[in-house]
């Protein structure tokens, strides 16, 4: 007798897509669960039933593959074709690349840092939908700090400041706000990372961050910043809906899990909101063609899309808007401007360039911030007679640091813009100084842990940046001549004259 | 001298034993101390001034060897009227304690501990 052999039967793309995640997954016979997840404990957050978290990639790795793998194919035809033709010189000016310098320095590393903790959580979570979700966006992160830094790697033949990014990020004293906030966050716990990153930081936030990098390189002619932001931009969505799968998963799991998700919402919006200043200066005052102001973008992307939509269905499950979410609202007519201004009075340690706004910026921003913006155009006036006088502003010493957010504590109190906030706590023993409610609400209940925090201020006074004197740390730094500093008449800056075919007078006077 | 805690331990949820020390501790610079230095009301200076100094540096020291090559860089600030043209204070929270600098009294008889705030503003 003859047996007809079998037909294959095709599977269906739903269970093909099981077959190829969830197959991976099995119930431990000879280790019980928590010491095969040991990870998943210790935070406090009790989860009844992990089949419910289902993974929003919805991919096989094959298919994740492919598709990736195209878009990279794109991206890469963009980069060969500015490179070869010379596309640095359409962009507005040389100006704009300072933006895409704190980009790589402060964000393509912690990109990196991203895939590490994702990968940890693909090995660590006890569900295999969650698990296999952690996979691909560790995956992605890692994709995206390659391409970041593929991206900007062709600016590094042309101009300064793109040549020790990896190496600055551990060291320079801006970039430990970026480099502080992503190690608080990887040495949480992965339900604290889930919340910290996956969705303050990626869905609560992450319109704030992206957007304008990439509008703004839509907006200066930089098509290949603009084609990786497109390239990750269907990434990001996944990486949002992932943030906000797993906090409704953490709420609906159990009602104790409520409070301690609270907790860190209060605690990863102030953190990511403090870390936004950077963009917010970036927004308003590194960008030659403005895409549009800080404030614009906190109502739209923030008090718009998250205040009147996401927390409101968060409300729901018990979940309160972020603690001091107010003194950010107040602070979207101001943060721009005071962090830009401690940029420029440091960026003499700093591996970008600032110069005074030009009087059409000043137009600008005092029409897009008639109320608070009269007190900073009195700086920049007194900025400019103090350069007419033969004295460009760089400050001599060295600023004091909030403990937490490692930002100089230029922030003021809500009820006078001219008053830095100063905020202390005493614990066991010693003090420790804020620049803000939201900052020391943070480190009040965690001391310990941010007591260790590694301030590159106090660093500096103990020995352990290279020298005493500046030129000592500056070295300690990598940095280069044309790097910091005023940009007017920098080595960019004069490159970017006679590439253009103008004079430094005519340059300074446009 | 120790300061008085404001705060008690949180419990700390971790996977082993937590209690790293703090890496600005009052013992990693010997004899002295860290300083910030605060002009109330004046934005020219971004943040208050970080300075090193001995606890047993006289104000005067103080003044002539950190403060004024400091704050000359604000065009409006003159070191000739002296101290004196200033309000002192130690800042707590939004407090202010005020303090009586003379050039012999040092910095720890002036109140000043390990990261304290030493704030000065316009006389009014």
């Amino acid at each position: 007798m003859t047996i007809a052999p079998k037909t294959t039967r095709k599977l269906s793309m739903k269970e093909r897509y099981s077959a190829l995640t969830r197959d991976l997954d099995w119930q431990p016979s000879y280790v019980s669960e928590e010491e095969m997840f040991p990870l998943t404990t210790f935070e406090g957050i009790t989860i009844h039933d992990w089949s419910k978290w289902e993974d929003p990639f919805r991919l096989t790795v094959d298919a994740y593959t492919k598709y990736q793998a195209e878009k990279d194919k794109r991206l890469y035809a963009v980069l060969d074709g500015f490179a070869q033709s010379q596309g640095h010189l359409s962009l507005t000016d040389a100006q704009y690349l300072n933006s895409m310098k704190l980009f790589l320095q402060g964000i393509a590393p912690n990109e990196y840092n991203a895939h590490r903790n994702f990968a940890l959580l693909a090995r660590h979570l006890n569900g295999g939908g969650p698990r296999f979700a952690a996979l691909c966006q560790s995956l992605d992160e890692m994709r995206h700090a390659q391409t970041e830094i593929h991206t900007l790697a062709n600016y590094n033949k042309y101009y300064s400041g793109f040549h020790s990014f990896p190496h600055q990020h551990d060291r320079v004293w801006y970039l430990s706000v970026p480099k502080s906030f992503f190690e608080d966050a990887l040495s949480a716990g992965p339900f604290e990372w889930l919340i910290s990153i996956g969705f303050s930081f990626e869905y609560l936030l992450t319109n704030l961050l992206f957007v304008p990098f990439m509008s703004g390189a839509s907006f200066n002619g930089d098509l290949p910043t603009m084609t990786f932001g497109f390239s990750a931009q269907s990434d990001e969505s996944r990486h949002m809906t992932l943030g906000l799968e797993a906090i409704k998963f953490l709420l609906e799991q159990d009602e104790k899990n409520v409070p301690i998700v609270q907790h860190w919402l209060n605690k990863w919006f102030w953190r990511g909101y403090r870390l936004l200043a950077l963009v917010a200066q970036m927004l308003d005052y590194m960008l030659p063609r403005k895409v549009m102001s800080w404030k614009e973008a906190f109502e739209l992307y923030f008090e718009e899309q998250m205040m009147k939509g996401l927390f409101q269905d968060l409300a729901f499950y018990g979940i309160t808007p972020p603690l001091h979410v107010d003194k950010a609202i107040q602070e979207k007519e101001l943060i721009s401007h005071q962090t830009y201004w401690i940029l420029y009075q440091f960026s003499h340690a700093a591996a970008f360039t600032t110069s005074v706004p030009s009087d059409e910026h000043l137009d600008w921003l005092q029409e897009q911030y008639p109320d608070s913006f009269p007190a900073f155009r009195a700086l920049w006036d007194k900025e400019k007679r103090n350069i007419e006088n033969g004295g460009r502003h760089f400050i001599r010493g060295l600023p004091m640091l909030c403990q937490v957010c490692q930002i100089p504590m230029g922030f003021t109190e809500a009820d006078d813009v001219l008053v830095q906030a100063q905020r202390e706590t005493i614990f066991e023993g010693e003090r420790y100084n804020f620049c803000s409610d939201g900052c020391q609400y943070i480190f009040d209940h965690e001391p310990v842990k941010f007591r260790q925090a590694w301030l590159p201020v106090h660093q500096i006074y103990q020995g352990n940046c290279g020298g005493a004197a500046l030129p000592d740390v500056l070295e300690w730094y990598h940095l280069e001549p044309g790097d910091n500093g005023e940009y007017l008449g920098s080595v960019d800056h004069q490159n970017w004259l006679a590439w253009h075919g103008e004079t430094a007078e005519a340059g300074a006077q446009a | 001298m120790t300061l008085q805690d404001t705060i008690t331990a949180p419990e700390i949820h971790s996977i082993g034993t937590y209690d790293l020390p703090s890496r600005s501790a009052k013992s990693l610079y010997g004899d002295d101390l860290l300083v910030h230095v605060w002009w109330k009301g004046n934005p020219w200076f971004v943040a208050a001034a970080t300075f090193r100094a001995p606890e047993a540096m006289t104000f005067g020291d103080f003044w002539a060897a950190l403060f004024v090559p400091y704050h000359e860089e604000d065009p409006d600030f003159d070191a000739r009227k002296g101290w004196d043209q200033f309000d002192w204070f130690l800042a707590v929270n939004r407090e202010e304690h005020p303090v009586t600098p003379t050039a012999e009294a040092t910095l720890a008889e002036l109140g000043v501990t390990h990261k304290a705030v030493l704030g000065f503003k316009d006389k009014a």
